[in-house]
């Protein structure tokens, strides 16, 4: 039993006027403990929804429809069908959340100490630990103590996006799931946040799920790699074999969006034409025929899926590249 | 935060706009045409006696001097709470007039204010906390009424059900108007509280219930555009309970625009108080600036007006400083 989470069959809908979006269609993902599993995809592909899925901040008209998300602690709980007080107790305690405003997420007119104060008082930290615990998480972010009698608006982004890591970090949660915690801030910053988070993964053996939709971002920091299409996951396996060799004709257009170093001259960058399927109508057959390059009839007919390619390496896909 | 910068700044701004005021409240007469001592004389002389005129002309502090110097005598003057006599009171002076007064007022002012800032925010808390419910759209939809009625109107309403037409056995509930019964005597005595209370019940009420439903409506408002703030979504994230969240987070922020508009309105509370204390007869500033206008006492309005400016000064001035004490963000700007 190395998997810390285990989603199955999830569907998170949003009912609007038009109909009942669905913005996850019947997710399976397992998380294995201590991996930093990144998930990939473009805007409204779901991968933030599931983030906040599992923190069970799906508001109204978003809904669970059905599925389950075991956490595997002592002993197996779905989150799915936690209330009160014990959802309360779950949320910063099991699973806590890094978001991608660092500049909102703080109140305004509290102290950064005071911010520290009502998670670790609602979790019923002994009041004595309180201080100490704020001084190092702090420090483990890269602030001094200095911090702790600011107001928010006294912090650059960068400050705040490490006052956040710190307050997430705080209630000694079991995942921590950053939702694209650098988009916010410029690359200097960015690189040097990813760095931090990648030191405290390994000092504190932490379980990270990191959403971005930025490739080169997810490349620096996953052990494994989900690539989001359309509310599933198309492709998942170890970062290098994702990047390297992938099997989804998506992941592979993903791929080549980026420039890198080695992008050769003359070398034609995938731009992906069309968009995404509605996700109001049901899908028929495969939910990425329509801008695939490599579509056949049959995947307008049938829907693609999952398949192991090489080790820990799934795809759903009909014709995977490369076979 | 308040910090000793913030104090001094805000200061002097408050010490400009007086004296601002004061200019004002000196060059606004002395540019309307007539005599106030020829016009005096002329209601009790059908010619003007010299002599009569020359002594009344020095007693109202009437010159033909540069206006500059007439300026320094007035605010050497109004240093020493000098307002001149008032005409109508004669011989009592503008100052003793006001100072008689304006306890009745500050008190009902005050007392209206206070209590309604409270109810709005208590109340706006609540309705903004369980905004989209049936019995919250019944309440904003009533409070939406309230606001738009006028004070004296209200007042008047009062007045005829409650105090007039409210007659059990012989007792009735509430006076039909004054300030206080008179039958007891003016002093700090149980018997006078008790009827100066009884007497301002009408009066807070047609105030605070004019005034609160419009507060309260800014603070729901603010509380459910707060429910989609990214810290509001955090405080639930970090697992705090709902009671906490709402107070330290959301009811804590939206008081701010509040009291914003708190600081607006209590321009029209005061001039909603002085409709109401003619309605009800309560001799505060109001009903005096009311005598004062209908007997064109001059000096009387004059010194009401300058009280009038001030108390807004001061209110605005306390604002500034609570403003800063409830978003430490302000300083900055």
């Amino acid at each position: 039993m190395n998997d810390l989470l285990s989603i199955r069959g999830l569907e998170t809908v949003f009912d609007t006027k038009r109909g009942t979006v669905k913005a996850l269609r019947s997710l399976d993902l397992d998380i294995h403990k201590g991996e930093t599993l990144a998930l990939v995809g473009e805007s409204g592909s779901g991968k933030s929804t599931l983030g906040l899925s599992i923190m069970r901040l799906i508001e109204s008209p978003g809904r669970i429809a059905e599925g389950s998300i075991i956490l595997h602690a002592t002993e197996d709980v779905d989150v799915t069908s936690l209330k009160g007080g014990k959802l309360r107790r779950f949320r910063w305690k099991k699973v806590a959340m890094v978001f991608q405003s660092a500049m909102n997420v703080l109140n305004p007119v509290m102290r950064i100490e005071d911010q520290f104060i009502d998670a670790l008082e609602a979790h019923d930290i002994d009041k004595s630990e309180i201080s100490g615990r704020i001084d190092h998480y702090l420090k483990l972010a890269g602030l001094g103590p200095k911090v702790r009698r600011l107001y928010p608006h006294e912090l650059s982004g960068g400050m705040r996006q490490r006052v956040n890591i710190a307050l997430a970090l705080s209630c000694e949660p079991d995942l921590l799931i950053a939702d694209e915690p650098t988009t916010a801030l410029d690359v200097v910053v960015q690189k040097e946040i990813l760095k931090s988070l990648n030191t405290l993964k390994k000092q504190l053996g932490l379980t990270i799920i990191f959403i971005t939709h930025d490739i080169s971002v997810a490349a620096s920091v996953a052990d494994r790699m989900a690539i989001f299409y359309a509310g599933r996951i198309v492709e998942i396996g170890p970062k290098e074999e994702v990047i390297n060799r992938p099997r989804h004709p998506y992941s592979k257009a993903l791929l080549s969006s980026i420039i890198t170093l080695n992008t050769k001259r003359g070398q034609d960058l995938i731009s992906l034409k069309g968009n995404p399927p509605d996700l109001i109508t049901p899908i028929e057959g495969c939910s990425f025929h329509n801008r695939c390059p490599s579509a056949r009839p049959e995947c307008l007919k049938y829907k693609p899926v999952e398949s192991l390619v090489s080790s820990d390496h799934y795809v759903e896909c009909l014709y995977p590249i490369g076979e | 935060m308040i910090t000793k910068r913030y104090l001094i700044t805000r200061s002097i701004y408050a010490i400009a706009t007086t004296f601002v005021a004061i200019v004002i409240n000196f060059l606004l007469p002395r540019l309307t045409p007539g005599n106030p001592a020829v016009t005096a004389l002329a209601t009790t002389y059908h010619y003007l006696p010299p002599g009569k005129l020359k002594l009344l002309e020095s007693q109202f502090g009437l010159t033909n001097a540069p206006l500059y110097v007439q300026f320094e005598t007035y605010f050497w003057n109004l240093l020493h709470g000098n307002l001149g006599f008032s005409f109508h009171y004669y011989p009592e002076t503008v100052t003793q007039v006001i100072a008689q007064h304006l306890p009745w007022t500050l008190f009902l002012l005050g007392t209206a204010t206070l209590i309604s800032s409270f109810l709005g925010v208590v109340i706006g808390r609540i309705t903004g906390w369980m905004s989209g419910t049936k019995g919250e759209t019944t309440l904003s939809s009533i409070f939406i009424a309230l606001t738009s009625l006028p004070y004296f109107w209200f007042a008047i309403i009062l007045q005829l059900v409650l105090a007039v037409d409210l007659v059990i056995n012989g007792f009735r509930f509430f006076p039909i108007n004054g300030s206080y019964s008179v039958f007891v005597t003016p002093g700090v005595n149980l018997p006078f509280i008790i009827s100066a209370l009884r007497h301002s019940l009408l009066p807070l009420i047609s105030i605070v219930v004019t005034a609160f439903p419009g507060f309260a409506l800014t603070m729901r408002n603010t509380m459910v555009n707060l429910n989609k703030e990214d810290y509001i979504t955090m405080a639930k994230a970090k697992g705090l309970r709902e009671s906490h969240i709402v107070k330290k987070y959301a009811a804590r922020n939206a008081v701010l625009p509040v009291s914003t508009h708190i600081v607006l309105a209590f321009g029209y509370i005061v001039a909603g108080a002085f409709f109401v204390e003619i309605v009800f007869g309560y001799q505060g500033i109001g009903y005096v600036l009311y005598e004062a206008v209908t007997s064109q006492d001059f000096p009387l309005t004059d010194g009401i007006f300058l009280v009038i400016t001030l108390t807004v000064i001061i209110a605005n001035f306390a604002a500034d400083l609570l403003y800063a004490y409830l978003d430490p963000r302000v300083q900055l700007r």
